[in-house]
């Protein structure tokens, strides 16, 4: 990929928690790899989304980009001044992200607030215009979380997000915990703001489907590090790693009828406290071959017609080896 | 097919005395259940579909009750029965899994003990008999070392270990009924698909019916042999799986498949059904999806809509499918 036009770009992140018994002095109960040596670049104007199921390290991976955790290594480069100012996050659960006791007036306003932005008349206009860019009314302004249904206090947390003019929002798992006729809304909000804005989407989900529609690009994580990475319509027609495979042969596909019993699937993800040697995959990869238990994969060139379609699989990238 | 159904469910109506009134929460539901076969049950939340699963147990939380309607099991109206022979069927005959398996089973007891309780309740064999039982059944959910296994606790296992668990628990007695109600929503998704594997590959070996609940249309089209909507408390539609993703007859249903994210549209704007489940919709008068239904017609506000006969196992309820088609 060209080093230009990168609005982000990762290097070589990791992060690791250390598990502590309970108590002041508690030893350690072992260290949880969340990420594992992540390079990537965020472009300017796309949706990339990060897929990989829980404990891959996809929520961390976002944490620790605006800045809710430290790396414990590796850098993050912004293309611009004031990361901070500028990149802005909608949680999965809109009943937990927003403060009850704060009127939604004054929780739109808050990154306003924080990072010094305009007067209060000029803070009420945003958030006036804010309001309706979302979907809502001027009047819900004065009106606390606990009146609303989930998809208009996800609107909500859309609205507190994007108030301050980001360029990067990163939406972890936003849809989840929505109903399936509130979904396709707040996916057509984002289209829209995404045009109207200019904006940048990191996307972090599960649903395979919601991150086809969505994105332009697709990172497929498996316990901390990068299996796969490419163009959206490459990885769903052509996925190359054994675990994107099974991944997209387990999403439920309406019309098919009823479900054939699938080979690719076998046993669950290792827990990230002890993650397996050599490739995490292998326990449970139909492919897996001696090397794996030793070598760790590294991305690379899978050799299709996009160039930046890369897996971390030397047995499915060249199988003649 | 003139044989009585396994289950049949007739005008169930579930409502809550509340502070402000009577809330019928599920109204005029009737359904029916094959032995051998799987029912879908697709509904958003506040749909009333973990009600009807309960109300098949007799298990529906107070302030609520079933007010009106009948529930056959075998023929037999289990809404008449003592509350000892009820006692006797739930486990035995009707059997239920619930979506997060942490909070259905019991952290202090070990996985064997909690799934050989079962056969100590509804039978008459000796501990080391049901502890073995269990043990086997473990095994049969593809739970690897289940001997060892069974000595864990709820905490020892993964979530999909837990959910093995639960399935293990519930099939224990070989019901001839399985609720499964969002069973698969908190799982992952290489789980879930291991688990839908399972619970196809259990279905042909027990024979049992299920009544399969979800609000993931994909899922239930993985599963289900008929398929069956509700919206508000109401049926909207039931079908045949493969004609409801097909053709759908209802506007709820077809709003519902075309809102459905995917590759063909990718970054273009979705259909939309505008607004919400309103939290009262007893209180609608005429159609309760009326007020979000894109064909809507004055006729619709006016009165209940009544569920018309389509076709053998399809019927819907919507009043543009009145005239014959």
């Amino acid at each position: 990929m060209t080093e230009t036009a990168a609005l982000l770009k990762i290097d070589n992140l990791v992060k690791r928690f250390e598990l502590k018994a309970p108590g002041l002095f508690g030893a350690s109960r072992g260290t949880v790899h969340a990420l594992n040596d992540i390079s990537l670049t965020l472009e300017a104007g796309e949706t990339l989304a990060i897929v990989g199921e829980s404990g891959c390290g996809k929520s961390t991976l976002a944490r620790v980009i605006t800045g809710l955790h430290q790396p414990d290594n590796g850098t993050i480069e912004y293309r611009g001044t004031d990361l901070r100012k500028n990149i802005q996050m909608i949680f999965q659960d809109p009943y937990a992200s927003l403060n009850p006791r704060l009127t939604v007036g004054d929780i739109i306003s808050e990154p306003l607030v924080i990072h010094k932005i305009g007067n209060a008349a000029e803070k009420c206009r945003r958030v006036i215009e804010t309001l309706e860019s979302v979907g809502l009314q001027e009047s819900d302004m004065m009106k606390y979380p606990h009146q609303f249904s989930g998809g208009q206090r996800q609107r909500i947390a859309i609205a507190r997000a994007i108030i301050s003019d980001p360029e990067i929002i990163i939406a972890d798992e936003p849809l989840s915990a929505l109903d399936v006729s509130i979904q396709s809304q707040i996916i057509n909000l984002l289209v829209n703001l995404k045009k109207e804005r200019n904006l940048t989407y990191l996307f972090i989900s599960h649903d395979l489907a919601s991150v086809a529609h969505l994105a332009d690009r697709v990172i497929v994580m498996y316990l901390g590090k990068i299996v796969e990475i490419g163009q959206s319509e490459s990885i769903f027609k052509n996925p190359i790693h054994p675990y994107t495979q099974a991944l997209i042969s387990a999403a439920p596909i309406i019309g098919r009828g009823k479900r054939k019993k699938s080979l690719l699937l076998r046993g669950e993800a290792a827990s990230p406290l002890s993650p397996p040697s050599g490739c995490a995959y292998h326990p449970r990869c139909p492919k897996m071959a001696d090397s794996c238990r030793e070598t760790i994969p590294l991305l690379d060139y899978i050799g299709s017609q996009d160039a930046s379609h890369l897996a971390a699989c030397p047995i499915a990238v060249s199988p003649e080896k | 097919m003139n044989s009585v159904p396994l289950l049949s469910v007739k005008d169930l109506e579930i409502s809550f005395q509340l502070e402000d009134g009577l809330f019928r929460a599920v109204s005029e539901l009737s359904f029916e259940l094959e032995a051998g076969k799987t029912l879908g049950l697709v509904g958003e939340s506040g749909s009333g579909k973990s009600l009807t699963a309960l109300s098949l147990l007799r298990l529906i939380p107070a302030p609520g009750k079933i007010s009106a309607g009948e529930i056959y099991l075998n023929g037999e109206d289990i809404l008449q029965l003592a509350k000892e022979p009820m006692r006797q069927l739930r486990g035995n005959t009707i059997a239920m899994i619930f979506q997060e398996p942490m909070t259905a089973l019991n952290p202090v007891l070990t996985i064997g003990a909690q799934i050989a309780e079962a056969l100590l309740i509804h039978s008459d064999c000796s501990k080391q008999e049901a502890n073995q039982k269990a043990i086997s059944m473990l095994d049969r959910v593809g739970i690897p070392d289940a001997a060892l296994r069974a000595q864990d606790y709820p905490h020892n296992l993964s979530g999909g270990m837990r959910q093995r668990a639960v399935i293990a628990m519930a099939l224990i007695c070989e019901p001839d009924i399985l609720i499964a109600d969002e069973a698969t929503t908190a799982l992952d998704t290489t789980v879930q698909a291991q688990i839908l594997d399972l619970l196809i590959d259990l279905q042909e070996e027990f024979k049992m019916a299920i009544l399969f609940i979800s609000h993931n249309l994909g899922v239930v089209s993985e599963i289900a042999d008929d398929v069956m909507v509700m919206y508000g408390g109401r049926l909207m539609e039931t079908s045949p799986a493969p004609i409801i993703f097909e053709a759908p007859e209802h506007p709820y249903t077809k709003g519902l498949l075309s809102t459905l994210p995917g590759p063909e549209h990718r970054g273009k704007q979705l259909t939309t059904i505008e607004g919400s489940v309103p939290t009262r919709y007893d209180q609608l008068q005429g159609c309760r999806f009326a007020p979000r239904c894109s064909e809507a017609i004055s006729e619709c506000h006016l009165h209940d809509i009544p569920t018309f006969e389509l076709a053998p196992r399809q019927r819907a309820a919507c009043l543009k499918l009145e005239e014959p088609i």
